[in-house]
């Protein structure tokens, strides 16, 4: 099992995600804006990172664009979460390198598939 | 005094043949009647002036309360809907219309890459920003560069609005994705530049804000909705302001809502809550709004385009444009709906020392008093509808002249109840309609304030700002109207010098450029 | 009375009214201030609950949750139930349908049933929200009765819920509820939400009298990729009178990209038509993505009209190497021209797009 950084805004869907994150036995770190998560990745990086693209002051991509522009992080696994039908917020997301992505309204039985199979990929 | 008197005994000199048995006697009985008269006229004068002053002050007092009550309606009704409609809806909804944001910039290597990060970041689906570097001395080109790492990609000029500065280069971040422009050019001014972010505009709608303002995340999204909600009819919408001075701000965001250190920040807090808040949104509901704030207003390009953009002459750019467009829907018989939204937030800074503060406020009323000349023929005109009949006059009487009736009673006042013209009643009167009345309005928008928006959330801030509604008429508010004098009298100058420009250009000879020479 | 009397009486009024402003800020803030705090404290004890029922994968991990919330006491649950709404909203799946049977055992839809003939409009638009929510199919009907509504904000909150529950049957109401009747882009997200089954509506409300609900059906049509519409949307930019809808139905036309969307964006942007509709014609041949429109797009880089040039240029910016070797030409043939200028601007920003870096005219024009 693996440390997860989340980084959300929403404090609902973030308590969701600790909840079914954790009752999947991974250890779990989260904040709510982009500029705690980057801080926190580089002082101790996790395994993965989960972050909401919309959030207060450092937005979930520019977060995702940082991690991979520093040496130490730009191997972390990043999913990035998203709204619904915003295709522009998904395009912007790969092209800053992020591994995957979900949309909200979200499972979040799906989420926590998705993190194990982007997991599972980054560790072969 | 002594001229009249003269001309009165000569008057009365004139009745001496008709009664030559008295003349003696007759004129000097005249002369102290005279005398009586003169000092029973200025009597008449005092008072009528204290009855003026009396009549105006509950009179404008009473229109700011109407328009707060107009104003708490709106932000209720808002206040309720925000649990029905989500951000989320129009975030994710396919038809929000995509924006321009133009950000124009002189000399603001400080802040500038903070204000353009900050406005990429913005909650809204598709949107553009355009930095307008105004001619800058300082590095707020360099800022960007670094920044963003600009490249230049050379692009036809458009044409669409007169222009009078020239673009010097045109500049994209070297990622091909950010949403960036930024254009040199020559200075010409906040308005040309302006003129110039809307020909690069290439959204249908155009968000104008100052570099030195913080918009909160979905300001935005809030601002445009309107637009989403009733395309064919609106035109404009205009934001809240709100005063920043003493917020946390982190990350180009307002953290943390603070009352200001300062008493004369403070009191223009209530001050802005209630004339820019309520006020407008008042306005709105009545929909006679003309000002729409430049620190953070939204418009339909193509009817930009077809007023011709902001004149680059006026004092009150802002203003003058909301006038000229209801001037120009109005004249083409359109349809249209100009729209204030009392929620979405742009914070700005306030001036902290009364020399800047003084410096605005001559700004504000030369910009009004210009504005009101230039659209002079709109007053009272039925055919422009309640702008014409409503707006218009009020700002002339309410806005434009406040100063002039203000600091007349604080002049006249003393004296006339001195000369007894008044007793003390009248006088107390006076006090408790221009005073109490306006302590009253106060307290009226700071309780509208605590149950629709709730942004001040310690109690110290709450006392504060019951203090600051009360100071504001002891000392803020004649010191607001002496410099809203200066500013109409700057206005009066003013006015005179550009009919000599004017004059000038017509005499120009043919083949040498008009107006090379601007006073 | 005299003057005095009356200045002390208007004097002692003033004073009142300011004290008793005064006493409602602060009660107001008070009283809100526990009522939060009160709330807080309930949903917090109840709050791993919530998250078990709808972070629960199975059945019975979700059946005891579910139990237990669905028999908490009124006070507790008054203050758990718009966080439970809310979070309708950002979960699907089986997390959502947890949270559905849940709020349908609390009673939700059948108490929202019934307020949306309250007398209170806040009643009404809340109980419609509830029921769009909850996706309640029943409510369907009623709903639509309320979309004649005297209150434009009940309006709004049914045509909303009414795209959520999704009754194809409900579009042609939607449609005339473009017109001022409801927020245009509402109406336009429900019938997206409709779906397919809205089309015959939406089509047939492309020769609506209203041009609102003209513009709204072109738009859902387009964005909905409604080919076998295309026919009708092509007639729409030939010929309706608004040119509003014109530019929507070049967009659209842009976005469904068959043959027959191509001719007809191509003809568009000729010199018959208004310019806002040439120059959206021009952009969706960008969106449209054919080569096939690269000659047309390339002779409107020398339209004497900005946009129109403006527009072409970018669009020939999206079409690849086609349309490179067409700016190449243009610049070759037009030098000096703002024709070349525009497609100078073209392969700048094809360049960028490829990460190369920009093959910029020998002397920029500066």
């Amino acid at each position: 099992m693996a440390t997860v950084l989340v980084a959300e805004d929403d404090s609902d869907i973030r308590d969701l995600i600790v909840f079914k994150l954790e009752q999947a036995g991974h250890t779990v770190i989260a904040v709510g804006d982009g500029a705690s998560a980057l801080r926190l990745a580089r002082e101790r990086p996790p395994e993965i990172v989960l972050l909401d693209v919309m959030m207060p002051g450092m937005s979930g991509v520019e977060v995702c664009r940082e991690l991979r522009r520093h040496p130490e992080t730009a191997g972390l696994p990043i999913i990035l979460l998203t709204a619904r039908a915003q295709e522009s917020d998904v395009a912007k997301g790969l092209t800053a390198g992020a591994d995957d992505y979900i949309v909200k309204p979200f499972s979040p039985r799906v989420l926590a598939d998705r993190v194990h199979s982007v997991l599972a990929r980054a560790r072969t | 005094m002594s001229a009249a008197a003269t001309v009165a005994g000569l008057l009365a000199g004139l009745e001496a043949p008709d009664a030559p048995g008295v003349l003696a006697a007759g004129a000097a009985q005249s002369a102290g009647e005279i005398l009586d008269a003169v000092r029973e006229g200025a009597r008449w004068t005092l008072m009528a002036i204290s009855a003026i002053v009396l009549v105006y002050s509950v009179s404008i007092n009473t229109s700011y309360l109407l328009l707060i009550f107009l104003a708490t309606w709106d932000a209720v009704h808002h206040h309720r809907r925000v649990s029905f409609s989500t951000e989320e809806d129009l975030y994710s909804n396919p038809l929000t219309p995509p924006v321009t944001v133009i950000m124009p910039a002189y000399n603001e290597e400080a802040g500038i890459a903070e204000a353009v990060r900050s406005m990429l970041s913005m909650r809204y689906p598709t949107f553009e920003v355009i930095v307008v570097d105004d001619g800058s001395k300082d590095g707020t080109f360099e800022r960007l560069r670094e920044e963003h790492n600009l490249v230049e990609l050379p692009r036809v000029v458009p044409d669409d609005i007169p222009m009078r500065g020239t673009v010097l280069s045109t500049h994209v971040p070297a990622n091909g994705s950010t949403p960036l422009l930024v254009i040199r050019k020559t200075n010409s001014g906040r308005a040309d530049a302006l003129n110039v972010g809307i020909n690069f505009a290439r959204h249908p709608l155009v968000c104008m804000v100052d570099a030195d303002s913080l918009l909160d995340p979905s300001a935005l999204l809030l601002v445009a909705k309107p637009f989403a909600d009733d395309p064919m009819n609106v035109v404009a919408t205009g934001g809240v302001v709100r005063i920043v001075n003493d917020c946390d701000v982190v990350g180009g965001r307002v953290a943390r809502v603070r009352m200001p250190r300062r008493w004369l920040v403070r009191i223009q807090v209530m001050e802005y809550l209630r004339a820019f808040l309520l006020g407008r949104t008042g306005w709105s509901r009545l929909g006679g709004l003309l000002i729409i704030s430049g620190a953070f207003g939204l418009f339909r390009r193509d009817v930009l385009v077809e007023v011709g953009g902001l004149d680059p002459d006026s004092i009150g750019e802002d203003a003058e444009l909301v006038t000229r467009l209801h001037r120009y829907l109005r004249e083409g018989g359109r349809d249209y709906r100009i729209v204030f939204v009392s929620e979405p937030v742009s914070w700005t800074e306030a001036p902290s020392s009364a020399a800047v503060l003084a410096r605005q406020r001559r700004r504000w009323s030369r910009g009004l008093a210009e504005l009101l000349w230039k659209h002079r023929t709109m007053i009272a005109n039925p055919r422009y509808g309640r702008i014409g009949v409503l707006t218009l006059p009020y700002f002339v009487l309410f806005e434009l002249l406040a100063p002039v009736v203000n600091l007349g009673g604080v002049a006249l006042v003393p004296i006339a109840l001195w000369a007894g013209a008044i007793n003390m009643d009248f006088a107390l009167a006076l006090l408790v309609a221009s005073f109490g009345y306006a302590v009253l309005v106060g307290f009226v928008a700071l309780a509208v304030e605590e149950y629709a928006f709730r942004r001040y959330n310690s109690w110290r801030d709450l006392g504060v700002a019951a203090v600051a509604s009360v100071a504001e008429n002891f000392g803020y508010r004649q010191f607001n109207a002496w410099w809203g004098l200066q500013g109409i009298f700057a206005a009066l100058r003013r006015t005179k010098q550009v009919w000599g420009v004017m004059t000038r250009e017509g005499f120009s000879t043919p083949g040498r450029p008009a107006g090379g020479k601007k006073g | 009375m005299s003057a005095a009397q009356l200045v002390s009486l208007t004097l002692a009024l003033l004073a009142g009214a300011v004290t008793l402003l005064g006493l409602v800020i602060v009660m107001g803030r008070a009283l809100h201030r526990y009522r939060d705090r009160r709330n807080a404290r309930l949903s917090a004890g109840v709050r791993p609950l919530l998250l078990e029922l709808i972070g629960g994968d199975s059945g019975e991990e979700v059946s005891e949750p579910l139990i237990r919330l669905a028999t908490l006491n009124r006070r507790v649950w008054r203050a758990v139930e718009p966080g439970a709404i809310s979070l309708l909203a950002k979960v699907s799946g089986n997390a959502r349908t947890a949270l559905v049977r849940l709020l349908e055992q609390r009673g939700l839809a059948r108490d929202a049933l019934r307020d949306l003939s309250r007398f209170s409009a806040v009643r009404r638009a809340s109980a419609a929200h509830v029921l769009g929510m909850l996706g309640h199919a029943e409510a369907a009907l009623p709903l639509v009765r309320l979309l004649s509504d005297r209150n434009a904000e009940v309006r709004a909150t049914a045509v909303r819920a009414l795209g959520q529950i999704g009754t194809a049957g409900a579009a042609s109401p939607i449609i005339s509820m473009a017109g001022g009747r409801a927020p245009f882009q509402l109406v336009a997200q429900a019938l997206i939400r409709l779906g397919p089954g809205a089309r015959p509506a939406l089509v047939e409300a492309l020769s609506h009298d209203d041009p609102a609900a003209r513009a709204v059906a072109v738009e859902v049509l387009g964005l909905t990729g409604a080919v076998e519409t295309a026919g009708a949307l092509v007639g729409v930019l030939a010929g309706d009178p608004s040119s509003d809808v014109q530019v929507r139905a070049a967009r659209a036309l842009g976005r469904l990209g068959t043959p027959v969307c191509l001719n007809a964006l191509i003809h568009a942007t000729g010199p018959a038509h208004r310019y806002a509709v040439r120059v959206e014609a021009a952009t969706a041949l960008g969106d449209l993505g054919s080569p096939r429109a690269v000659p047309a797009l390339r002779d409107l880089l020398a339209d004497p009209r900005y946009h129109v040039a403006h527009s072409a240029a970018r669009s020939l910016s999206r079409l690849g190497r086609p349309a490179a070797a067409a700016l190449t030409e243009t610049i070759a043939e037009r030098a000096g021209t703002p024709a070349a200028s525009h497609a100078w601007e073209a392969l700048a920003l094809q360049d960028l797009q490829a990460g190369r870096p920009l093959r910029l005219p020998e002397a920029a024009p500066r």
